[in-house]
């Protein structure tokens, strides 16, 4: 439970009754957004960073189905135009998020997905630029769920 | 600007506000929709019966022995729907007289075989005839199988223009886009053709207001010193209810569009609470003009309280019937060998579930993770088209509530998500030959590091030559399909079964 100063409840209260209850569909502020995830994905969440993916394809097959390429290049892509979600914190973390959510969906097919990858190691060692990739999908993996998550409850 | 017209513009305003709020609730892609739409699927008068939210149930009574059937002309999404069909060749000031209204008797033999029939098959259980025949599962199955596609591709359409991430299409089964077709096509038909005549025969919901409404306060009414025999009324009443000759509009039929108000040049017909000249047994139709309107009337009310004592207490009598059916399922409750459909969360049985399920499509339509799928004959073809889980194809988010909070019939019931933490849909089961981490060696333990709940822990097994193998904590799974969404085995090693 979430300490409130005596001004922070006034604001509140103030704010519960003048608003109209027609726009109570409105999406809560960003910054709520933070306290709203659960501590499970909270923990498991670390922002992402560039991987520096050159598209040399040796990674591939993937023997679980993942399009490894096509997913460090989203995130690479993500990261250069600026709709990569930093930490939970971040203000404009449910903003950026759905923009990402919807864009990686739309991109990846659903088996093709970070979230299949079982961490077999079998793409260790292929990679030219040393991504250790399973440890990325794994934290990819982590910022779609806390994103599924705030989906599900409404909040990005 | 007359008093007519305004409650007639009313009339029309709040019918195609509410229309619109609720398809866009069933088109909707992402979560545009306000909250608003999900609050009018909850007063949709069938569903609130299933659910017996008897303050729904009972407030719509009272409005309908008030004001009549304004149920029909305002919240009802397929009677807008209606509206929208029996107007596109009616349109003009001038409506050619091939597509004038006529004066039709009431079909009272077959609306009370209707009704009666559902609610026959409400006590007994026998979800099917009541999905085909409620008007909001009707239009929810026509807006979320047909108008949301035809609705995406327009905006992907939109979104290439624009180079936007598409949306992803999700096609219904053939048995779900070909009942939907069909009884939109028979619905939309019939309205084009004849106005309201689904909704004066075979509406379970129509019929059921109109035992209420035929006694209604408001009315609408014709003067007989006034009118001139015009029929100009009668020929705009699309509920085929005005009898010119004997100047009675039938109220039980009436869904007070306001349509013939306007139209009227002697301003003869209103809406008012007076009675003008009318007595009430001339109300009534009475079939044998030799037994006298007193007998009539008699019958009516007598086959009134019948069967509406009928309506109004069947659903207690469903839960009297669930109350019963559930101690004999808990007792009953294991994990079989072959694996039950899902249902999902909020269901409280399978058997009471799939009884109040109307079939409307709402949680299949909202859920984000598009887990559920619309079902064919996972629960037997008689069961068709009620929501089951699809964990092949995604898994349910363990803090997720959407769907058990938006069931209009409490089919579902609403859940926090502390309750949802609590509440179990199924059961994992494994099948260790099938585990590539068991046969193979791989090192995987996938379902278990996507275990919401920890549920599963990898298990090395004692045997030589094997990996370890998940197990499962019966106590702590909750039946959410992460684990069998992820198991890279073909088939899949580990599946989740529905509690039976």
């Amino acid at each position: 439970m979430q300490t409130m100063t005596r001004r922070q409840w006034l604001i509140r209260a103030g704010g519960a009754v003048l608003v109209p209850s027609l726009l109570s569909s409105c999406r809560p502020a960003a910054r709520h957004v933070v306290g709203q995830v659960g501590m499970r994905l909270a923990d498991a969440y670390t922002p992402l960073t560039r991987n520096d993916c050159v598209a040399c394809d040796n990674c591939m097959p993937c023997p679980y189905g993942i399009d490894i390429p096509s997913n460090l290049i989203f995130v690479d892509k993500a990261v250069a135009d600026g709709y990569m979600p930093g930490g939970l914190d971040e203000p404009d973390f449910a903003e950026k998020g759905k923009d990402f959510l919807i864009r990686y969906e739309a991109a990846m097919p659903d088996a093709a997905q970070s979230q299949h990858c079982i961490s077999c190691g079998e793409c260790l060692g292929t990679c030219p630029v040393d991504i250790k990739i399973p440890e990325q999908l794994q934290k990819l993996t982590g910022l779609t769920d806390v994103l599924r998550d705030l989906r599900c409850r409404q909040l990005l | 600007m007359g008093k007519h017209t305004v409650l007639h513009l009313l009339r029309v305003i709040i019918e195609m506000a509410v229309f619109t709020l609720l398809t866009w609730l069933f088109v909707d892609y992402g979560m545009t929709v306000p909250s608003l739409a999900a609050k009018l699927a909850k007063v949709q008068l069938l569903p609130a019966a299933m659910a017996f939210a008897m303050t729904v149930f009972i407030i719509w009574l009272i409005v309908t022995l008030v004001f009549g059937r304004i149920y029909c002309s305002t919240v009802c999404p397929l009677g807008a729907f209606q509206d929208i069909m029996a107007r596109l060749p009616r349109l003009g000031r001038r409506v050619g007289s091939r597509w004038h209204y006529h004066y039709s008797p009431a079909l009272t033999g077959l609306r009370f075989v209707s009704l009666f029939i559902v609610v026959l098959s409400i006590v007994l259980g026998i979800s099917a005839v009541t999905m085909l025949l409620d008007p909001f599962s009707i239009y929810g199955r026509f807006a979320s199988d047909i108008l949301k596609p035809l609705w995406g591709y327009i905006l992907n359409v939109w979104n290439d223009m624009n180079s936007l991430p598409q949306v992803k299409i999700t096609v219904a089964s053939v048995l779900g886009l070909v009942i939907a077709t069909v009884t939109m096509l028979v619905v939309g038909a019939l309205a084009f053709k004849n106005g309201r005549t689904f909704c004066n025969t075979v509406c379970p919901v129509g019929t059921t207001l109109s035992f209420i409404s035929r006694y209604s306060v408001f009315r609408i009414d014709i003067d007989t010193d006034k009118c001139i025999q015009c029929r100009k009324c009668e020929h705009r009443c699309k509920a085929s209810c005005i009898d010119m000759e004997s100047h009675v509009v039938d109220t039980s039929r009436c869904v007070v569009c306001f349509d013939c108000l306007s139209d009227c040049p002697n301003d003869a017909i209103r809406y008012t609470f007076n009675r003008h000249q009318l007595s009430i047994p001339l109300m009534q139709r009475v079939k044998d003009p030799v037994a006298g309107s007193t007998a009539g009337m008699d019958i009516d009310r007598r086959r009134f309280i019948t069967v509406g004592a009928i309506a109004a207490a069947s659903p207690l009598i469903v839960k009297g019937a669930k109350v019963a059916g559930k101690v004999a399922v808990a007792t009953a409750s294991r994990l079989h060998r072959n694996l039950v459909p899902v249902a999902p969360p909020g269901a409280r049985t399978r058997r009471e579930f799939l009884d109040r399920c109307t079939g409307c499509g709402l949680c299949v339509d909202r859920c984000p993770q598009k887990v559920l799928k619309v079902s064919l004959d996972e629960y037997g073809l008689l069961r068709a088209l009620h929501p089951v889980m699809d964990y092949d194809a995604s898994w349910c988010v363990y803090d997720c509530t959407l769907c058990s909070n938006l069931c209009p019939t409490n089919a579902l019931s609403p859940l926090t998500i502390s309750e949802k933490h609590l509440s179990r849909v199924g059961l994992a089961c494994v099948d260790i030959d099938l585990c590539i981490s068991y046969s193979e060696g791989v090192s995987c333990g996938a379902c278990s590091r996507r275990c919401p709940t920890g549920a599963i822990s990898m298990v090395s097994s004692v045997t030589s030559g094997h990996g370890p193998h998940p197990s499962i904590d019966a106590s702590k799974c909750v039946g959410c399909g992460s684990c069998q969404y992820v198991c890279p085995a073909r088939p899949k090693a580990i599946k989740v079964g529905g509690i039976d």
